[in-house]
C-alpha cells in the first residue's frame, strides 16, 4: 500500500534527522576548551571539584558511550539536570510548554487567517493595484522585526490606549478573561509578522491554481473568479501549502522566544535565556534538544496531514479502467 | 514595477552600507561614553535623534550599529556560502548517495534556527558578536547548499556541459568553468536575501542578549535598551526598529529585484 | 431564429499589433451546429473563448456578440457567470486535467446543478446519475462516487460533457473535444457526442482541426485563417465545391484515399501559399 510506505520513509526521515539533530548538540557542547563540569563550576574551582563533578557527569566515559546515554535518556524522557536547581530538566519545562503552546498555536493561526484571504485577493488581483499593495505591505512586513513589533503595539495598546496589559502572564485556568488579554498582544505580533511571510506562498500556490485546467472548468460553469478559487483553488492549495507550514514552524517558534521575551511571558523561550545566563549548560543542552524534537516532530506530523488531504496519494493503481471508455 | 523594486533596493542598501563604512571613520558624538547630564534628550540639535538613558547620542549609535550589522552580514553570508555553495555542488553534480547524504544534512541543520545555535554557543563560550556569527553562519548553509545544488542540477542537464563532458573535461574542469559560473547569479540573489535574513537574525540575538553585549551598540541591543523608557521617551524605540526594517527591507528588494531582472536570463541556461 | 451573433469581432492581446480575431463575422440558429475549422493561431479558439468570456484579462474585445439578444461584448462578471453552465457552456480538450483532482466527480457535476437551479443534495444526485448515464457512462453510481484520477480519458470527457449538458444549455462549444483521446476512443465519445446534442436540440459550435471529425457532428462549417473566416457554407459545399485555395488545401489533403500510390502527396501549401 503506498500510504504505508509513505508514512514508514517519512518516519524514517524524522528518526535521521532526530539522531542528526542529537548528534550536533552533543558534539557542540563537547567542543569546548576545557569541558562541561569546569563550565558548570565556573572558573575557580578548585581541580578536585571539578574532576569529582567530571566523575559524577560520566564524562570520563568514551565519547560514544556518552552520546549513546545521553540519547538513551532523551528517549525516556530525561533531557539531563539543572547543575544549579538539580531539577530534570523537563520537569522545568513542563509547566512552560502550554505557554509556548498556545503562542505557536494561536499564532500560526492568526498567521493563517492574515494569509489566506490577503494571499487569494492578490493571487486574483496580481495585475491591478490590490496585488500590488499587497505583495507590497507583505514585503515591508517580512521586514519589520518581530520584536520592534511587539514593542510599537505595547507603545499603542498598552502605554497609550491602555486597553491591554503589556506583559505578563495569567493562566487559563486562574482568569480566561485575563488570560486572553495577555495573550492578545503577543499573538498578534506573531500572526502579523509570520502572516506576511506566508503571504508569499500562498500566492504563489493559488496563482498556480489559477493556472490549472480545472479552474478554466469551473470558471465556464458558471462561478465568478473569486467562488471558483474558494471551492476548487483551496483545497489544492492546501496540498502544497501543507509543507510550507511545517517548513516554517522553526521560523514560528523562533518568534515564539523572542516574544516571550519583549513580553515577559513564562514559556520555554524564557526559560531557555535565563539557563544561557546562569551558565546551565546542562538545562540549555537539554532545552535546545526537546525544542528541536518537537519541531521535527510536529512538522513530520503535518506532513502527515498531506496525505490525507490529497486522495491520489491514497490510490491502489486503478485496475478500473471500465468498459465504457 | 519590477526596476522600481531593484532601485528602492540598491537605494536602501547602499545607505546602509555607507553609513557603515562613514561610521568606521567617525560619528558625530561618543557612542560609548555616557553622559549622565543629557539623558533622554529628545530629537533636536545637536543629537539629531536624541540621546539614551545613558546621555549617548542615539544617531551616533545607529551609525556603529550600521557597521556591526556589515560585518555580521558579510561574515556570516560569507561562511555560508563558502561551505554551502561548494557542497550543494558537488550533490548536485554528483548525485546519489552524496546527494542523499548532503542534503540530509542540509535537513538537520535547517530545523536548527541560528537561535538555538546561538543559544548553545553563548552557554559555553558567552554571548559575543562572534558567536553570534557563526551561528547565523552556521543555520545559513542549507540555504546556499540548496541553491547551489538546484543550479547544479540544472546546469548538468544542459546541452554545452554534455558536450564538454564528451569531449573529456574532468569533472572539476566542469565545476569551475561552467557550473559555477551559471550558478554565481543564482547565488548572488541567495547572498542578498541571506544578507537581509542574517540582520533579522542579529537582531534577535541581540535584543535577546545573544550577541554583542553592552556597551557596544546594536541595533537589536538598542531597542531592548529603549524598552525600559517606554513611556518616558517612546521616540527612542522607533529608530533601531527602523534601521533594522529598512536595511532587511533593502536587502530583500534588492535580492527579489536581482532575481526578477536574472530570470528571463536564467531560462537561457536550460 | 438566431442564437448566436457576431458581428466584426476583434481581439488583440496586450500590446501586440496583429490581432488574433480580425473582425469576423456569423450567426448560428438555434439547434444549428457549426463546424469552425482552422490551425493553431486561426483563432479559432479564441473566438470561441471570447463568446464564453473567459480571455485572459489583456485581451481587447471589440465588435458584437450578441448571445439571445444579449450582448456579451462588455458584460460584467456577474451577468456572464449566470449565462456559463447554464445557456452556454463549453467542454474543452484536454479531460485528464480538467477536473478537480481533490473532489469526487459526481459533485463536480452535481455543483453546475445547484449553483444554476439551487436544487437540493438528494435530488441534484439523481439528476447527475441520470446524466452520467446519459452521457454513455457505464455504472454511473460508481463514476459519480469516483475521484478524477480513478477514471480514464475518455471516462473524464464524458463527466465533462456531462457537467456542459446537465442545465440543457441553449449553445454548446466544444473546443478539440476528442483530440486528446486515445483514437479507438474518438469515435464512440463523438458519437455520444452527437446523440446528446440531439436530444437535447442544443446549438453547438464545434471546433476542430479536423475536417473529418467535423463533417460527422456539424451541419455547416466556417474554416478560419490567420484571424478572418475565409470560408463558409454547408458541409456539403464545402467538400464538393471549396472556393478558397486554403479550403481546397485542406479538403485535399483529408481526402488522401483518392491519391493514386505512387504519386506525390499534396499539401496545403500547393493551394494556397503561406505568407512567410
Amino acid at each position: 500500500m503506498h500510504v504505508a510506505g509513505r508514512i514508514g520513509r517519512r518516519l524514517g526521515v524524522f528518526a535521521i534527522s532526530l539522531l542528526g539533530a542529537s548528534l550536533l548538540i552533543f558534539l557542540i557542547t563537547k567542543a569546548l576548551p576545557g569541558d562541561v563540569a569546569q563550565v558548570l563550576l565556573g572558573t575557580d574551582a578548585t581541580p578536585e571539584s571539578v574532576a569529582e563533578l567530571r566523575r559524577e557527569l560520566g564524562l570520563d566515559r568514551p565519547l560514544i558511550v556518552q552520546y549513546l546515554s545521553w540519547l538513551g535518556g532523551i528517549l525516556v524522557g530525561d533531557f539531563g539536570h539543572s547543575h544549579l536547581s538539580g531539577q530534570p530538566v523537563l520537569a522545568l519545562l513542563a509547566p512552560r510548554i502550554a505557554v509556548t503552546s498556545w503562542l505557536v498555536g494561536f499564532g500560526m493561526i492568526g498567521s493563517l487567517i492574515i494569509a489566506l484571504p490577503a494571499g487569494m485577493v492578490a493571487a486574483l488581483k496580481r495585475r491591478s493595484w490590490p496585488g500590488f499593495a499587497i505583495s507590497a505591505a507583505a514585503q515591508v512586513g517580512m521586514a519589520i522585526p518581530v520584536f520592534w513589533g511587539g514593542i510599537l503595539l505595547v507603545l499603542v495598546f498598552a502605554v497609550w490606549l491602555r486597553w491591554l496589559p503589556a506583559n505578563g502572564y495569567v493562566s487559563l485556568t486562574k482568569d480566561p478573561g485575563q488570560w486572553a488579554a495577555h495573550l492578545v498582544l503577543p499573538v498578534v505580533t506573531l500572526a502579523a509578522v509570520q502572516g506576511a511571510i506566508l503571504i508569499r506562498y500562498v500566492r504563489s500556490a493559488f496563482i498556480e491554481v489559477l493556472n490549472e485546467d480545472y479552474y478554466r472548468t469551473a470558471r465556464s460553469v458558471g462561478w465568478t473568479p473569486m467562488r471558483a478559487l474558494l471551492r476548487h483553488g483551496v483545497r489544492n492549495a492546501a496540498i502544497s501549502l501543507v509543507t510550507v507550514l511545517g517548513l516554517q514552524l522553526a521560523s514560528v517558534l523562533v518568534g515564539a522566544i523572542v516574544v516571550e521575551s519583549v513580553f515577559n511571558l513564562p514559556g520555554l523561550g524564557s526559560m531557555l535565556l535565563s539557563a544561557v545566563a546562569q551558565r546551565d549548560l546542562l538545562v540549555v543542552q537539554g532545552t535546545v534538544m526537546f525544542l528541536v524534537l518537537a519541531v521535527l516532530l510536529i512538522s513530520a506530523l503535518v506532513d502527515f496531514s498531506y496525505l490525507l488531504i490529497d486522495p491520489r496519494q491514497a490510490a491502489v493503481d486503478s485496475a478500473d479502467g471500465g468498459a465504457a471508455s | 514595477m519590477k526596476k522600481a523594486q531593484l532601485v528602492a533596493g540598491l537605494v536602501l542598501v547602499a545607505l546602509v552600507v555607507i553609513t557603515a563604512i562613514v561610521a568606521v571613520f567617525w560619528t558625530p558624538f561618543d557612542p560609548i561614553r555616557v553622559v549622565p547630564s543629557q539623558r533622554l534628550l529628545g530629537p533636536g540639535w545637536p543629537h539629531v535623534l536624541g540621546t539614551d538613558g545613558f546621555g549617548i547620542d542615539i544617531a551616533s549609535r545607529l551609525m556603529i550599529g550600521a557597521r556591526t550589522v556589515l560585518v555580521v552580514g558579510i561574515i556570516s553570508v560569507g561562511l555560508a556560502s563558502i561551505v554551502g555553495v561548494p557542497l550543494g555542488m558537488l550533490a548536485g553534480q554528483l548525485g546519489g548517495w552524496v546527494d542523499e547524504v548532503v542534503m540530509r544534512s542540509a535537513d538537520i541543520v535547517y530545523a536548527f534556527p541560528a537561535i538555538l545555535l546561538a543559544t548553545l554557543l553563548a552557554a559555553v563560550y558567552g554571548s559575543s558578536t562572534l558567536t553570534a556569527m557563526i551561528a547565523i553562519g552556521v543555520a545559513t548553509i542549507p540555504a546556499f547548499a540548496r541553491v547551489a545544488r538546484a543550479g547544479a542540477k540544472q546546469v548538468m542537464a544542459s546541452d554545452f556541459v554534455l558536450a564538454a563532458r564528451a569531449s573529456g573535461t574532468s569533472r572539476w574542469g566542469v565545476a569551475g568553468r561552467h557550473v559555477l559560473p551559471n550558478i554565481a547569479p543564482l547565488i548572488g540573489v541567495q547572498a542578498s536575501v541571506g544578507f537581509a535574513m542574517a540582520i533579522l537574525a542579529e537582531a534577535a540575538l541581540s535584543y535577546l542578549g545573544l550577541a554583542t553585549p553592552r556597551p557596544n551598540p546594536t541595533w537589536g541591543n538598542m531597542l531592548r535598551d529603549s524598552q525600559q523608557f517606554l513611556v518616558t521617551a517612546p521616540l527612542q524605540a522607533l529608530w533601531p526598529g527602523l534601521a533594522i526594517a529598512l536595511a532587511v527591507l533593502g536587502f530583500n528588494l534588492l535580492g527579489d529585484g536581482l532575481r526578477d531582472y536574472l530570470d528571463p536570463r536564467l531560462r537561457e541556461v536550460s | 431564429m438566431t442564437l448566436l451573433d457576431v458581428r466584426d469581432l476583434s481581439v488583440s492581446f496586450g500590446r501586440s499589433r496583429t490581432p488574433a480575431v480580425r473582425g469576423i463575422s456569423f450567426d448560428l440558429a438555434a439547434g444549428e451546429r457549426l463546424g469552425v475549422i482552422g490551425e493553431s493561431g486561426s483563432g479559432k479558439t479564441v473566438t470561441a473563448l471570447a463568446v464564453m468570456g473567459l480571455l485572459p484579462e489583456n485581451a481587447t474585445v471589440t465588435g458584437s456578440i450578441s448571445l439571445n439578444a444579449t450582448e456579451i461584448v462588455g458584460l460584467d462578471e456577474v451577468g456572464m457567470a449566470r449565462l456559463r453552465g447554464d445557456v452556454i457552456s463549453m467542454v474543452f480538450q484536454e479531460p485528464m486535467t480538467a477536473l478537480d483532482p481533490t473532489m469526487r466527480v459526481g459533485r463536480q457535476v452535481a455543483e453546475v446543478l445547484r449553483l444554476h437551479q439551487g436544487a437540493e443534495p438528494g435530488a441534484a444526485r439523481e439528476r447527475v446519475v441520470s446524466m452520467l448515464g446519459e452521457v454513455g457512462l457505464t455504472d454511473p453510481q460508481r463514476v459519480a462516487d469516483a475521484f478524477p484520477h480513478q477514471l480514464s480519458g475518455g471516462q473524464r470527457q464524458r463527466v465533462i460533457m456531462a457537467m456542459a449538458l446537465i442545465n440543457s444549455p441553449d449553445l454548446v462549444i466544444c473546443d478539440e473535444p476528442t483530440t486528446a483521446l486515445d483514437v479507438t476512443v474518438q469515435a464512440r465519445v463523438l458519437e455520444k457526442l452527437d446523440e446528446v446534442l440531439t436530444a437535447s436540440a442544443a446549438a453547438c459550435l464545434f471546433i476542430s482541426h479536423d475536417l473529418a471529425v467535423v463533417s460527422q457532428v456539424c451541419h455547416n462549417v466556417l474554416v478560419m485563417l490567420d484571424g478572418e473566416i475565409v470560408e463558409q457554407g454547408t458541409v456539403a459545399d464545402l467538400f464538393n465545391r471549396p472556393q478558397h485555395p486554403y479550403t481546397r488545401g485542406l479538403v485535399a489533403t483529408a481526402r488522401l484515399d483518392q491519391i493514386e500510390p505512387g504519386e506525390r502527396l499534396p499539401t496545403v501549401e500547393d493551394f494556397h501559399a503561406r505568407r512567410p
